[in-house]
């Protein structure tokens, strides 16, 4: 290794030209590779109902007795629920099924203009209370144990609050409930939605929602791509070309692109709701939140609840997402810290052997 | 006065017809204002400065500042026919000026400006304009007083999105300063960098830090929400031009759109309450049917 930025500059063209060469070759290893190859959500599944946009899936049993309580599981509006089911070797969903579980999983699709109307009781209280009602029919159980990831996860908590006759327990993942909770935390990135959308007027978030209608996923990606400037911005010519000697990761890494450029636009109701209720005026948190004539008090989970949450999430920061613990009213509260950001937590290597295993025993263990 | 020149002259008075067609109406003949298009002969900023003070050609004229200052990056020969183009239509616009002002005393005895702040302060030079011209539809009217503001709108949204970028152009600044420091301090200990991966990674983990205090500084906070709110005025502005303009092609326009999309929403929950009644009602059977099996 050579010493000193004198003779890096030294060696400086030398070494720009290995990082050309290194690019060249990575962009004919991108160009050579099979799109099909690139294809995310390949676990086998069943279409076994749909509600506008939304499709509603079994995966096939991957035991001849799978658990007689379905797993019901729901991912955030914002992106596609393929990334439960990257890749055959980073498939939480996969794991799951391996690990004995009878698996249904949401699909939100894609918000068309005409669903701009479709507020959060419309998702909450109309598709995922009609595709659980499916779901037990479908798989003669009374009951399912829920498991949401993100902003899937509040939804699941709030249905358990309104409907826990239906619930057996619910297992959520990177999920923020407290979105005050980490005020004055200015680690790289952390929270900062939560710091820009704090800038404005409940009345601001009315007027912008009602001019321009659904919000663009490219919006919310660029959001999240913005937190942490440097970073993203490197991230094809550093991480990348780490990556291009490895078909692989380089594969890899690909779906992973794949999947984050699959963004569902918000409907407009909903994310007016998500940013004045939840953001700005953190209601879950308060005990003020209503859903259309519902209000939503936590109080009224007492079924077994998972809390897992990411040690270095920025979007859900574990403050915001361990509190949880003193919002709902089960004495059965469990927590499990994973290493790793919001999407690291269940699509990391440690997450592949270690996450589904633990929620496999625990949904075990409380039915 | 050779063909491409009659040709051009064709051309130029052809994008002047809606406007003539408005200053005949006042029995003003501008035609004869289009002087021959022999480019070298053109005379440039003829006629302009001392007439009083009139809103509509201010904001022309501070357009033509702004197209005149770009003929700086064109080449000698380009710049002066551009030039010569610029002074026509300052001419022409004068002329044109000039008729509403004669329309308008002739119609109120006030002046453009005196006229605007006599009507309504919230009327704009156009609407002004179009009415002292004897266009008194109340569709146009509305119509050229909507567009002015959500032109205004557009201005100001840019304006906030300008001062972010300059915020994140000065964040970056910093960020690139900061790496030669870093870079500075780590030649005088003997840092260990062997490649360009690790001098790439030295920048990331420089830079993120100072772009990290902007993106989350109280001022760049209070700048995006600036930013939102005056992108959602011209949002909001535009819809209403948009839906006055299908109204008069008797299209449906954003507002009658939404209006549909939001009956779509309620059938969609009374049909999902019948569905629920039709699944109760089977279940309910399901006992029933199995009673009668046994």
């Amino acid at each position: 290794m050579t010493r000193g930025i004198t003779e890096l500059a030294a060696t400086g063209h030398t070494q720009l030209a290995e990082y050309w060469k290194k690019f060249n070759s990575l962009r004919e290893k991108v160009a050579q590779v099979d799109p099909a190859e690139l294809e995310v959500g390949t676990t086998p599944k069943d279409e076994i109902a749909r509600d506008g946009t939304a499709r509603l899936y079994r995966y096939r049993p991957m035991v001849d007795n799978p658990h007689p309580v379905p797993v019901f599981f729901a991912y955030a509006l914002v992106g596609r629920y393929t990334v439960a089911d990257l890749q055959p070797d980073r498939s939480l969903v996969r794991k799951l099924l391996e690990q004995g579980l009878d698996v249904y999983i949401v699909d939100w699709g894609h918000p068309r203009p005409v669903d701009r109307f479709q507020t959060l009781e419309d998702y909450v209280c109309g598709t995922i209370a009609d595709f659980v009602d499916v779901v037990c029919d479908h798989s003669g159980s009374d009951k399912v144990n829920l498991f949401g990831i993100c902003q899937g996860g509040i939804f699941l908590m709030c249905y358990a609050s309104l409907f826990p006759e239906r619930v057996n327990s619910v297992t959520s993942a990177v999920a923020p409930y407290d979105f005050h909770a980490n005020a004055g935390d200015t680690a790289l990135g952390r929270g900062l939605i939560h710091v820009w959308a704090g800038a404005l007027e409940e009345a601001d978030i009315d007027e912008a929602i009602d001019a321009t209608g659904n919000l663009p996923g490219e919006t919310m990606a660029q959001a999240f791509g913005f937190m942490t400037p440097a970073s993203t911005m490197s991230k094809f010519g550093l991480d990348l070309l780490e990556l291009a000697e490895d078909e692989r990761q380089l594969a890899g890494f690909l779906r992973m692109e794949n999947w984050l450029s699959d963004k569902p636009d918000h409907t407009a109701e909903s994310i007016r709701q998500w940013l004045k209720d939840f953001y700005i005026g953190n209601r879950l948190a308060k005990g003020t939140l209503k859903l259309g004539d519902h209000a939503i008090d936590l109080q009224n989970v007492t079924c077994p609840v998972l809390n897992i949450y990411g040690a270095h999430d920025v979007i859900a920061p574990p403050p915001c997402s361990t509190a949880l613990r003193d919002l709902v009213g089960t004495k059965d509260y469990t927590e499990l810290e994973f290493p790793g950001g919001h999407i690291g937590v269940f699509v990391g290597k440690r997450a592949q052997k270690e996450l589904a295993p633990a929620i496999a025993d625990w949904m075990r263990d409380k039915s | 006065m050779d063909s491409n020149s009659d040709d051009a002259r064709k051309l130029i008075k052809g994008l002047y017809q809606p406007w003539f067609g408005v200053a005949n109406a006042l029995g003003q003949d501008v035609q004869d204002l289009v002087p021959p298009l022999n480019f070298p002969q053109f005379e440039g900023g003829e006629g302009s400065g001392d007439e009083a003070a009139k809103p509509v050609i201010d904001v022309m004229n501070a357009h033509f500042k702004q197209m005149s200052a770009l003929s700086e990056s064109l080449s000698t020969q380009g710049a002066q026919i551009w030039d010569q183009m610029l002074a026509f239509q300052e001419q022409q616009f004068k002329a044109f000026s000039e008729a509403v002002d004669d329309g308008l005393r002739a119609a109120t005895g006030m002046d453009q400006d005196t006229a605007l702040r006599a009507i309504s302060p919230e009327w704009s030079p156009a609407q002004v304009a179009l009415r002292s011209l004897g266009v008194n539809d109340d569709n146009g009217l509305q119509m050229a007083n909507e567009t002015a503001f959500a032109i205004s709108a557009w201005v100001e949204a840019q304006n906030a999105s300008m001062k972010l970028s300059k915020m994140m152009s000065d964040a970056w600044t910093k960020a690139a300063h900061d790496f030669s420091v870093a870079i500075t301090e780590l030649e005088a200990e003997g840092p260990d960098i062997s490649d360009m991966t690790e001098f790439h990674r030295l920048w990331v983990r420089t830079a993120e830090p100072v772009l990290q205090a902007t993106i989350r500084s109280e001022e760049f906070c209070a700048a995006q929400a600036d930013f939102v709110r005056k992108s959602s005025r011209h949002a909001k502005l535009r819809s209403q031009i948009l839906d006055r303009v299908a109204k008069s092609l008797e299209l449906p326009g954003p507002t009658e759109m939404n209006q549909a999309y939001e009956a779509i929403q309620d059938l969609r929950r009374e049909v999902r309450t019948l569905k629920r009644e039709v699944r109760a009602l089977k279940r309910a059977a399901k006992p029933a049917d199995k009673g009668a099996r046994s």
